[in-house]
């Protein structure tokens, strides 16, 4: 791009940040190289096609100063999880580490997790060995303009072991005079390693959180990350996360997107050896003037790898919904099995949605199948409901929630669904 | 012989590779090679057409000049240049048009003849069905057969460049206004150099008493073709029109960039069915049509009704999208489409269905074969636009791969501002069962002609919807096109 527009200058202007270049001289290379590419690149218009539907011409109102620290914060207002479950807690406050509000229990040999700022100086070998690693940055201008500000975020690295308790991760976003964060994070699993990641997103205030992930399963894993998107009506929050699966290993990510005038949450996952499995589900739920994004690739490199997706969504107000998801099967990947689905209910006359499941296939001895509906509910289902004595309202709610709560009880363990399912309700009720 | 031997001697000849692979060595009247106002000028002055015309000609030759090739679809080839083809090329004839089939050059007519397209009525006469068969070639229409019978019944059906002189009141009302000249940079360029394609008109009421036909060929070489055609069905009124195409094997790459543009009204439907063979290039990818064409209908009246159906086998690059602007209330767009590519063949083919009227339905169906090393596309957009009230859509997208080193991909876009619209869309990628290849194998099937009969039941919901006479061809054509693509 020869020109950048004024909003993608002002974040390289931005940029420069002696003091960190100091104090982490090996990942300021990292850091130039997100920078060179956002420069040449520039934020995504919608003249590019996996950005057709998303403009990100909102950020212009938004001041592009970085976040500053040290906000009060409420710890009753983080709370989300049942009081009774245990669970080894970070939390970030506009992108940066709070010790005071976290809380990491005892872990197991061969389990860590801290923030990304502490393991710059304590773990720096393995964040070199892991960081920038997946993925290119190339065609991903904002995932690049993420590793051009790294700075802090959350890693975990677990390696032949079982973590029993979830890990929570609290996302608050505040909005001072200063506005952007990009935290970055690292997820590392290998030999056999389970957990399960919960994430919450929430904030006040116009912001923009964008987040950047690196998830490696490998050697048999299994990783579960679960994520709340619950942001300010005036938040913005873009996440890019690039996942590689190893050989017989599974990613499983769920994402209920329900916050913020504009959330895009892209997913990329690389099935890279045999018995690879990745499952991807998410809901969303919008209304007002709420612009939810979500886009997935899966890359099928090898054979003999599978995945499944759903995603649902119900849209309300003047809301606007999109789905872009790619099964990408590469040449010679035979006995790869990619199924995906993606229904929408538009609940008013003015709610919109954009749906584009795609297929791209290489190779012949494959099964692949996609399915796509939107529509509102059905006449007939309603009616018996009401033909019943339920209220109308009441038997569109039951409907809704019915519709969305399928995706949840598929996608998230058992003992988290109630978490999700109980913010679709509290949702249908206002 | 016995009949059963001469059978299979009649099967192996009729499978040929190419057979409409041939030039015919005929006198042409060409205008000189490449593109500018004054070729254009030449184009308007040998059609003899009013002022507008050229105006408008000229209006999208300057549009043009400011329009960027499009790269979005999915097939690359070598950058084209625009200034080394020929942009008119006719048949020298005698006089300035020809009257009768009499003055049909009979090298013409032999050409028509090997092609299987019998320009002489009372061959057609001998047929089942009569057929009304307007003949292009490289740049003119040649011959129109049954006009008088058709005008009869009021029909109009002649080539646009006469429809032009006789008929402007009509041309000027709709030409370009389902596909304008700024539409894209292939349209637009045939908007300013377009020489011939076929009009039609059928009157309020008017049931067209035979099917209509338009058989395009391209022969002389370095000749790029851009025909137009424009079909209008007036209220309660009903056509259905067939297309055929083909071209000699060259090794260089010819365009073909032409624009059809049907108009419905209220209560009136049209069936347009092509059955698409252009010269696809050898087995190593040389040669072959760039076939890259603008089709739309616009469904302007309260239950009209179009219906595209479509069997692509043939050119190197197929780039097209036939799409339906579903405006009145009630009015119906189905497609059906089957694709087959094969050796190094690409096709990005598909529809847009783009639902404005109140109870408006439109279904597609497409079924793409890849075999060889070839690359098979599916794009699609379904709109419905908030006033869409209770519009209703159905999308089925199979495809089906031949071979290790081939491609099939499906891209379909949804896009739905009406919450009492209902889009459904399902999509499957699979290949030839080896159980079903090893049943038809045991019964003393060969191979190929298993794959034949696996591909034609896998296309049969598309082939069903082709007339009598089309359907017979296409599915000839299914085994030709994968020839050499198994064992």
């Amino acid at each position: 791009m020869s020109t950048l527009s004024p909003i993608s200058q002002s974040f390289v202007d931005q940029h420069g940040d002696a003091e960190f270049a100091a104090r982490a001289p090996w990942l300021d290379q990292l850091r130039q190289s997100g920078l060179a590419s956002f420069s040449s690149q520039g934020l995504p218009t919608p003249s590019v096609e996996e950005w057709k539907y998303t403009n990100l011409n909102v950020l212009e109102k938004l001041s592009v100063e970085p976040s500053s620290i040290d906000q009060e914060i409420d710890p009753a207002e983080l709370a989300w999880l049942p009081e009774d479950m245990a669970a080894h807690k970070l939390v970030f406050v506009n992108g940066r580490f709070h010790q005071e509000l976290s809380e990491i229990g005892d872990l197991p040999d061969g389990v860590r997790i801290l923030s990304l700022a502490e393991a710059m100086t304590s773990d720096a070998d393995l964040l070199a060995r892991h960081l920038g690693q997946i993925g290119t940055m190339e065609d991903a201008p904002v995932l690049a303009l993420n590793t051009a500000f790294i700075d802090d975020g959350y890693v975990v690295v677990i390696e032949k072991a079982e973590l029993d308790n979830p890990i929570e991760v609290v996302f608050v976003s505040q909005a001072g005079d200063a506005t952007t964060h990009h935290p970055r994070n690292l997820i590392v699993a290998k030999d056999n390693a389970r957990m399960t990641i919960l994430e919450r997103h929430i904030g006040d205030g116009s912001y923009l959180a964008n987040h950047g992930f690196e998830v490696s399963v490998d050697g048999g894993s299994h990783v579960k990350h679960y994520r709340l998107l619950e942001d300010s009506a005036a938040g913005i929050n873009l996440s890019t996360v690039k996942t590689r699966v190893g050989k017989d290993s599974t990613y499983d990510s769920f994402v209920l997107s329900m916050g913020g005038q504009l959330s895009r949450s892209e997913i990329h996952v690389a099935c890279e050896a045999g018995g690879a499995h990745t499952n991807l589900n998410g809901v969303y739920i919008g209304r007002d003037s709420q612009h939810i994004d979500n886009t997935t690739l899966i890359d099928h490199l090898v054979p003999n790898t599978t995945s499944k997706e759903t995603y649902k969504g119900a849209l309300d107000g003047k809301s606007r919904g999109v789905f872009q998801g790619a099964i990408v099967v590469a040449e010679g990947a035979d006995g790869t099995d990619g199924q995906m689905s993606n229904k929408t209910l538009l609940l008013s006359d003015e709610s919109e949605i954009d749906s584009k499941p795609q297929l791209e296939i290489y190779a012949d001895d494959v099964k692949c199948a996609h399915g796509s509906t939107t529509g509102e509910l059905e006449e007939t289902s309603l009616f018996y409901l009401r033909s019943r004595g339920i209220p109308e309202a009441t038997a569109r709610a039951m409907l809704v929630e019915g519709f969305l709560a399928e995706v949840v009880e598929e996608g998230v363990d058992e003992v988290y669904q109630d978490i999700f399912k109980a913010k679709i309700s509290t949702w249908m009720e206002n | 012989m016995n009949a059963a031997v001469s059978d299979t001697v009649d099967q192996v000849q009729s499978v040929e590779k190419y057979k409409y692979g041939f030039v015919t060595d005929i006198e042409a009247d060409q205008a000189p090679k490449g593109l500018n106002e004054d070729i254009i000028r030449f184009i308007s002055a040998k059609k003899e057409e009013p002022e507008w015309l050229l105006e408008w000609r000229l209006k999208a030759y300057a549009h043009w000049l400011t329009m960027e090739e499009p790269h979005w679809p999915k097939v690359t080839y070598p950058p084209i240049d625009y200034q080394d083809s020929y942009y008119y090329s006719a048949p020298k004839s005698p006089d300035e048009g020809p009257e009768s089939l009499d003055d049909v050059d009979p090298e013409l007519l032999a050409t028509y003849e090997k092609l299987g397209i019998p320009l002489y009525e009372q061959e057609v006469l001998a047929g089942v069905k009569n057929v009304a068969v307007d003949a292009v070639f490289d740049s003119v229409s040649v011959a129109t057969t049954f006009k008088d019978a058709l005008a009869k019944e009021g029909v109009i059906f002649c080539p646009i460049s006469e429809a032009v002189k006789e008929h402007p009141e009509l041309v000027k009302q709709y030409l370009g206004s389902v596909v304008p000249y700024s539409d894209n940079y292939f349209a637009t360029l045939n908007s300013a150099v377009f020489t011939d394609g076929s009009f039609v008109y059928i009157p309020k009421g008017v049931n067209c008493p035979m099917e209509l036909s338009t058989y395009f060929r391209i022969n002389a070489s370095n000749t790029g073709q851009f025909e137009r055609t424009l079909i209008i069905a007036d209220e309660g009124s009903h056509v259905s029109y067939l297309e055929g195409c083909t071209a000699p094997m060259r090794d260089e790459n010819q365009l073909h960039a032409a624009v059809v543009e049907l108009v419905v009204l209220d209560d009136a439907d049209i069936k347009y069915s092509t059955v698409q063979n252009w010269y696809p290039g050898d087995e190593n990818g040389v040669g072959g049509i760039y076939n890259f064409v603008t089709k739309r209908a616009a469904c302007r009246g309260k239950n009209s009704k179009v219906s595209w159906t479509q069997v692509e086998t043939g050119s190197a690059i197929t780039w097209k999208y036939p799409s339906c602007i579903l405006q009145g209330d009630n009015s119906v767009g189905e497609f059906y489409s089957v694709a087959i590519t094969n050796n190094y063949q690409q096709a990005d083919t598909g529809t847009k269905m783009i639902h404005l009227g109140k109870n408006t339905s439109s279904r597609i169906i497409a079924k793409g074969i890849s075999a060889g090393k070839s690359q098979s596309t599916y794009r699609g957009l379904v709109k419905m636009m908030p006033k869409a009230e209770g519009a209703r859509n159905h999308t089925q997208c199979d495809s089906l791969l031949i071979g290790k080193e081939c491609g099939a991909h499906t891209v379909p876009y949804i896009e739905s501002r009406n919450k009492s619209a209902k889009v459904e869309h399902e999509a499957t990628t699979s290949k030839i069962g080896d159980d079903q290849l090893f049943y038809c194998r045991q019964r003393g099937i060969s191979e190929e002609e298993a794959v034949a009969l696996i591909v034609n039941g896998f296309c049969r919901e598309v082939m069903q919807e082709l007339p009598m006479e089309f359907a017979v061809e296409a599915q000839k054509l299914v085994g030709i096109s994968l020839e050499g693509s198994v064992g």
